[in-house]
C-alpha cells in the first residue's frame, strides 16, 4: 500500500516536472533568463561553481600574502604596499591585517568554496540528473537560493574593503573579541558585515537544502529506489539533511552576537575591562557561543566532506571499472557520520574550562566517528583491488582524496582524544589536520567532480594533460605545505601567530615556514593552470562524446551531452539496476547503465555504439533523420 | 622509441639523484665553512641547516623528477613528441603514484629524524610523561595504519592499472570483511578511549583539581600577563573586575583580608616551586586568551567572567632544564593560544621553576600590592598636604 502511494507520488512528481519542463521549453529564453536568473538546475550549478572558484582563488591568494611574514619576518615587499596601502606600510604586513586575512581566508574557503561551491554545485547538477528528474522540486526556490547566496558573497566581498579592516577574529569569530568593536579595528563595521553576510548565507543554504531533500524524496524516476541511488546522491542528500539540522543554530549564534554588539545585551559577555573601562555586561558566557558555533561548526566539516566522499565513490568505481565495494556499508557509514557528527562538537572545547566529565563524553563520540570513516577508506581500497584502473584526471584526484583523507583523518585520533588535546589544542597540529582532512580532501573531491562532470556541464572535455599537471603539482605541494605543520604543532607552536620571532619555541621553525611558503606559492600557481583549462575548455575544449567515462549513472543517458532545461526530450528512462554494474560477468562490455534491463541485454541493445559519438555527430544524424522523414512525407 | 624513453627516464633519474647529492654536499660544506668562519655562533643552527638541506634536497628529488616528466608532458601541447610518448596515461600515472608513494613514505621517516629534536619537547611536569606515553601509543598505532593504508593505495593503484584486455573482478560485497573492518577499529578505539580517559584525562583534569595545591593566578589582557601570588596566608583573595583601576590591575577587593597580602607581579614571569603541586588560576580581563605552557603539557583558556584553572606539578627547575638541553638561554615559555587581537603573536610569558627554598626566599622579598598602594596613597596625601601648606 505504502509502496503504491509512493509510486503514485513519484509519478505525480515526474508529471509536474514534465509539465514545467514543457512550459519552459516553449517559453522563449532571453539572455537574462538563460544565464542570469535561470531556473535550470544545471545553470545554477555552474553559477555556484564559478562563484565558488573565484572565492577560493581569492582566499588562496590571501593565504600567500599572510604566509610572507611567517617565512620572512623582516622582509619588505614593496608591492604589498601598493595593493594593501596602509595595511602594509613599507611592504611589511600589519599584524591586525594578518588576522583579517586569516579570518577571511577561512571564511571564504569553508563557507563559500567548500559549502556553496562544492555541495551547491554538485547537489544542483547531480541530484536531478542522477535520479532522473527534469529539475529540482522548486526551480524558483533554487534560483532564489543562489541569488541570496550571491548577495551574501557580495557583502562578504565588500567587507574586505572597509576602512577599519575586515573581520579579524578568526573564522570562528569567538566573542568577546568579535563582540567588542573597541577590542580591535577589525571588530568594527567589518565584523558587522561578516555577521550579516553569514546570516544571509545560512538562509540560502537552508532554501537550497530543503529543495535537495524534497527532490530526492519525491522526484526519483521509475525504478530508482533508495537502494539504487548513486552514492553521490546519497552523500548530497545526507549533507542537505545535516545542513538543515545544524545551520539554524549558527543563525541563532550569529543573531545573539549581533544583539551583544549592537543592542547591549550580555549573552556572551561578562566581567570585561577594556581600555581601562569596566563594561556593564554581566552574567553572559563566552563559552556559550562556542557551543552554539560548534554545533554547526563540526557538522559543517562533514557538510564539506561528505559530497567529496560521494563524488570519490562514484569516480573511483567508474574508473576502476569495478562496482563500489560494500554499497550498503558505504551508505551506512554516511548515515553514521551524519548522526554522530551532531554529537561531537565539544571536542573543539576540551581546554576551554568546560567540565572534564563532559569532555570525556565528547571523546567517546569523537573517536567512534573514526569507525565509519575507516570503513569508507577500506571500501575504497577494496574497490581499487583487482580493478582495471583508468587514470583520468578525475580518478587521480579521487585517489589523492583518499590519500589526504587518511593522512588528515588519522591525526583526528590525537585531537579527538582530550588528554592529547591538552598539548595540541590550537597549535599548528590542528591547522595541518583540518587542512588535510577537510580542506585538501574536499577540494580534491571538488576537482574530481569538475573533471568528471565537466562534459555534462559544458558539452566539452577539459584538457587531460593540463589536468594531469594540475594534479601532480597540487598533490605534492599540498603534502609539502600541510604535513610539516604536524611537526610544528607537536613542537608547541600555536596557530594564528603573525610571526614567529617572539618565542624560542616558534623561532626555531622559521626555516620550516619558508619551506611551507615556497610550496604554497607553487601550489597556488598550479591552480591557475586549472583556471585556464576550465575557461579555455568551456569555449574551445574537444567536443565530448555522449558517455566519455563509460559510466552507468542516468546523467549520461540524456539525448545530448549537455542537455537543455528539462534534461530529457522524451520520456525519462526507467531504472532497472543499481548504478555499479561494472565488469559484470556475461555483459557484452564492462558497464551496464542503470536504464538497461536484463531483457534489453538479451535482445542485444545497441546503446554502447551510440555512446562515443559527439553532440555534433549526433545532431548531424538527427538532421539527416528529419530530412529523410520529410522526404517520406 | 619505447626503449629510448626508458633510457631517457633512467638517465634523468640518475642525473637528478647525483645533482641532489652534490647540492646536499655543497649545502653541508657551506654550513661547515660558515661555522668555521664563526658566522653562525650557535652550533645547533648549523645542525639545523644541515638537517634541513638534506631534507629539502631529498624531497626536492621527487619534485624534480615529477617536473621533468611534466615538461615532457607539456611538449604534447607544443606538438613535439616527447621521448616517452609511447607511455599512455595508464602507464605514466601508476608509475608516478608508485614513485610518489614510496618516496613520500620514505621522506616521512626521514623528516621525522630531521625534526625529532624540535618536535618532541622535553617534559617538565609530573603528568607530562603520561600524556607523552599516550601520544606515543597513538603515534605507533596511527603510523602502522598510515603505512598500511597509504601503502595499499599506492600498490593497488600501480598493480591494477588499466591494461588492454584486463577485466576487473566483479566483487561488489563481502559482509565478513565489512564486519572485520568495522569491529577491529571499533575495538581498538574503545581500548584507546578507556585507557586515555581513565589513566590520563581523569588524572590530569579531574583528580588533580581536587587535591590541595599551592594556588597562583595568571591574568590575561591584551597583550600581556599579570601574575598574583597568595602571600603569607596562602590564599588568593577576592577580586571584582569593577575594581580594576590604575595600579590595582587585577581588581583586588581589599575588604577581603586574604587579598591584603596578595602579591601582584606585572612582569610576566610565573615563578613556581619545584616538586609542589600548583594550581594556576587563569582569568582574563578583556577577551579570550589561552594559557599554554607546552613543556608542562598545561593548557587552559582564559575566559572573561568564567574563572578556570590547571593543576600540575613542575618537576624540573629552569636551571636543570638548561643543563639538560645544553641551552644556556632556555626558558619555559607561556604562549597565548587563543586569538586575542593584533598582538596575539607576541603575548609572551615565562615560567621560572625554582628550588622551593629559593622560591620562598624570593616570595618574601616581594611586597604585597595592598601595602604598595597604601604607601602610594600616603605619598600622594603627603604631597597634597605639602602643596596645600605651600599654597597657604
Amino acid at each position: 500500500m505504502a509502496q503504491e502511494v509512493k509510486t503514485q507520488q513519484q509519478q505525480a512528481g515526474a508529471k509536474v516536472a514534465e509539465t514545467t519542463a514543457h512550459e519552459v521549453h516553449h517559453h522563449k529564453e532571453t539572455f537574462i533568463t538563460k544565464y542570469i536568473f535561470s531556473q535550470d538546475h544545471k545553470t545554477i550549478a555552474k553559477q555556484y561553481l564559478i562563484t565558488g572558484m573565484f572565492m577560493g582563488l581569492l582566499a588562496a591568494l590571501m593565504s600567500l600574502i599572510f604566509r610572507i611574514p611567517l617565512a620572512w619576518p623582516e622582509a619588505k615587499i614593496e608591492f604589498l604596499e601598493s595593493i594593501l596601502g596602509k595595511w602594509a606600510p613599507e611592504g611589511v604586513l600589519d599584524p591586525q591585517f594578518y588576522m583579517a586575512l586569516v579570518t577571511i581566508h577561512g571564511t571564504l574557503m569553508v563557507f563559500f568554496l567548500l559549502t556553496a561551491g562544492l555541495s551547491g554545485t554538485f547537489s544542483n547538477l547531480l541530484i536531478p540528473l542522477q535520479i532522473g528528474a527534469r529539475d529540482m522540486a522548486s526551480p524558483f526556490l533554487n534560483m532564489l537560493s543562489y541569488w541570496i547566496f550571491f548577495i551574501s558573497t557580495v557583502i562578504m566581498f565588500i567587507s574586505i574593503f572597509i576602512e577599519t579592516g575586515p573581520a579579524a577574529a578568526g573564522w570562528t569569530v569567538y566573542p568577546p573579541l568579535s563582540a567588542l568593536p573597541q577590542a580591535m579595528p577589525g571588530s568594527g563595521l567589518g565584523m558587522t558585515l561578516w555577521l550579516i553576510s553569514m546570516a544571509i548565507f545560512v538562509v540560502a543554504a537552508l532554501l537550497a537544502g530543503l529543495n535537495y531533500i524534497v527532490t530526492v524524496l519525491n522526484f526519483r524516476t521509475k525504478g530508482m529506489t533508495f537502494g539504487r541511488l548513486p552514492l553521490t546522491v546519497w552523500a548530497l542528500f545526507l549533507t542537505a539533511i545535516l545542513g538543515l539540522v545544524s545551520f539554524p543554530v549558527l543563525v541563532s549564534a550569529v543573531v545573539l552576537l549581533i544583539f551583544d554588539r549592537s543592542l547591549g545585551t550580555s549573552f556572551y559577555l561578562s566581567d570585561i575591562v577594556i581600555g581601562g573601562q569596566p563594561l556593564p555586561h554581566e552574567g553572559g558566557s563566552a563559552i556559550l557561543y562556542q557551543h552554539l558555533f560548534w554545533f554547526l561548526g563540526h557538522p559543517e566539516v562533514y557538510i564539506v566532506l561528505m559530497p567529496a566522499l560521494g563524488i570519490a565513490s562514484e569516480v573511483i568505481s567508474t574508473n576502476s571499472r569495478k562496482p563500489i565495494f560494500g554499497y550498503k556499508a558505504m551508505v551506512g557509514s554516511l548515515i553514521a557520520i551524519t548522526v554522530l557528527s551532531l554529537l561531537v562538537w565539544g571536542h573543539h572545547m576540551f581546554v576551554t574550562g568546560m567540565s572534564p566529565f563532559l569532555g570525556g563524553a565528547f571523546v567517546v563520540g569523537t573517536l567512534i566517528i573514526a569507525v565509519p570513516s575507516a570503513v569508507k577508506v577500506f571500501n575504497y581500497l577494496a574497490t581499487l583491488w583487482k580493478g582495471n584502473i583508468q587514470f583520468t584526471p578525475a580518478m587521480l584526484f579521487a585517489i589523492g582524496l583518499v590519500s589526504f583523507f587518511i593522512s588528515g583523518g588519522l591525526t583526528g585520533l590525537y585531537l579527538g582524544n582530550a588528554a592529547l588535546d591538552i598539548h595540541l589544542h590550537n597549535t599548528y597540529f590542528v591547522v595541518g589536520h583540518f587542512h588535510l582532512v577537510m580542506g585538501v580532501a574536499s577540494v580534491f573531491g571538488m576537482f574530481a567532480g569538475v573533471y568528471h562532470w565537466f562534459p555534462k556541464m559544458f558539452g566539452r572535455m577539459m584538457n587531460k594533460t593540463l589536468g594531469y599537471i594540475h594534479f601532480w603539482i597540487t598533490f605534492v605541494c599540498a603534502y609539502m605545505v600541510f604535513f610539516p605543520m604536524y611537526y610544528m604543532g607537536m613542537g608547541g607552536v600555536p596557530r594564528r601567530y603573525y610571526n614567529f620571532t617572539s618565542f624560542d619555541l616558534t623561532s626555531q621553525w622559521i626555516d620550516m615556514n619558508q619551506w611551507i611558503t615556497i610550496a604554497a606559492i607553487i601550489g597556488v600557481a598550479a591552480q591557475l593552470i586549472f583556471f585556464f583549462n576550465f575557461f579555455y575548455s568551456i569555449f574551445a575544449g574537444k567536443k565530448a562524446p555522449k558517455n566519455p567515462w563509460r559510466s552507468n549513472t542516468l546523467e549520461w543517458t540524456t539525448p545530448t551531452v549537455a542537455p537543455p532545461h528539462g534534461n530529457w526530450y522524451g520520456e525519462i528512462p526507467e531504472v532497472h539496476r543499481w548504478p555499479y554494474d561494472y565488469s559484470k560477468p556475461g555483459a557484452p562490455v564492462d558497464y551496464i547503465p542503470q536504464h538497461i534491463s536484463d531483457e534489453d541485454l538479451q535482445k542485444g541493445v545497441r546503446y554502447w555504439e551510440e555512446n562515443d559519438k559527439t553532440d555534433d555527430e549526433r545532431s548531424q544524424q538527427k538532421v539527416t533523420q528529419v530530412q529523410e522523414e520529410n522526404r517520406k512525407v | 622509441m619505447k626503449v629510448l624513453g626508458h633510457i631517457f627516464l633512467v638517465g634523468v633519474f640518475l642525473f637528478a639523484l647525483t645533482s641532489i647529492v652534490d647540492a646536499a654536499e655543497i649545502g653541508q660544506m657551506a654550513a661547515e665553512r660558515a661555522k668555521e668562519a664563526g658566522e653562525i655562533a650557535n652550533a645547533y643552527s648549523v645542525e639545523q641547516i644541515k638537517a634541513t638541506t638534506k631534507w629539502v634536497y631529498i624531497l626536492g628529488a621527487v619534485l624534480f623528477v615529477l617536473l621533468l616528466i611534466l615538461i615532457g608532458q607539456l611538449s604534447y601541447l607544443t606538438g613535439l613528441r616527447p621521448p616517452f610518448s609511447g607511455w599512455k596515461a595508464n602507464k605514466i600515472h601508476p608509475t608516478l603514484i608508485l614513485i610518489a608513494g614510496i618516496s613520500g613514505l620514505i621522506s616521512f621517516v626521514i623528516s621525522l629524524f630531521v625534526v625529532w629534536d624540535r618536535m618532541i619537547l622535553p617534559s617538565a611536569s609530573e603528568h607530562a610523561p603520561t600524556i607523552d606515553k599516550l601520544m606515543l601509543i597513538t603515534f605507533i598505532l596511527t603510523v602502522i595504519v598510515f603505512f598500511a593504508t597509504q601503502g595499499m593505495l599506492t600498490l593497488f593503484s600501480y598493480l591494477y592499472r588499466g591494461k588492454e584486455g584486463r577485466k576487473a573482478l566483479y566483487y561488489p560485497v563481502n559482509d565478513k570483511l565489512e564486519i572485520i573492518w568495522t569491529v577491529v577499529p571499533a575495538t581498538v578505539l574503545t581500548v584507546l578511549i578507556l585507557y586515555s580517559l581513565i589513566y590520563v584525562w581523569d588524572d590530569v583534569m579531574i583528580d588533580a583539581q581536587e587535591k590541595p595545591a599551592y594556588e597562583v593566578e595568571i591574568v590575561g589582557e591584551q597583550f600581556r600577563w599579570t601574575i598574583r601570588y597568595p602571600g603569607a596566608d596562602g590564599k588568593l583573595g577576592r577580586y571584582n573586575y569593577k575594581l580594576i583601576k590604575g595600579n590595582n590591575s587585577v581588581g583586588l577587593d581589599f575588604n577581603d583580608p586574604h587579598a591584603k597580602d596578595d602579591i601582584v607581579i606585572s612582569v610576566p614571569e610565573l615563578r613556581l616551586p619545584k616538586g609542589q603541586l600548583v594550581r594556576v588560576h587563569v582569568r582574563s580581563k578583556d577577551v579570550l586568551h589561552g594559557f599554554y605552557a607546552p613543556h608542562f603539557r598545561a593548557h587552559i583558556y582564559a575566559v572573561p567572567g568564567t574563572p578556570t584553572s590547571f593543576t600540575f606539578k613542575p618537576t624540573v627547575t629552569t636551571e636543570e632544564m638548561r643543563k639538560q638541553t645544553g641551552n644556556e638561554n632556555f626558558n619555559y615559555e607561556i604562549e597565548c593560544s587563543q586569538l586575542c587581537g593584533g598582538g596575539h603573536y607576541s603575548m609572551k610569558g615565562t615560567i621560572i621553576v625554582m628550588e622551593p627554598e629559593a622560591f620562598e626566599q624570593w616570595l618574601k622579598e616581594q611586597k604585597p600590592l595592598y601595602s604598595t598602594l597604601q604607601s602610594e596613597k600616603e605619598n600622594l596625601a603627603h604631597r597634597q598636604q605639602k602643596e596645600t601648606s605651600k599654597a597657604s
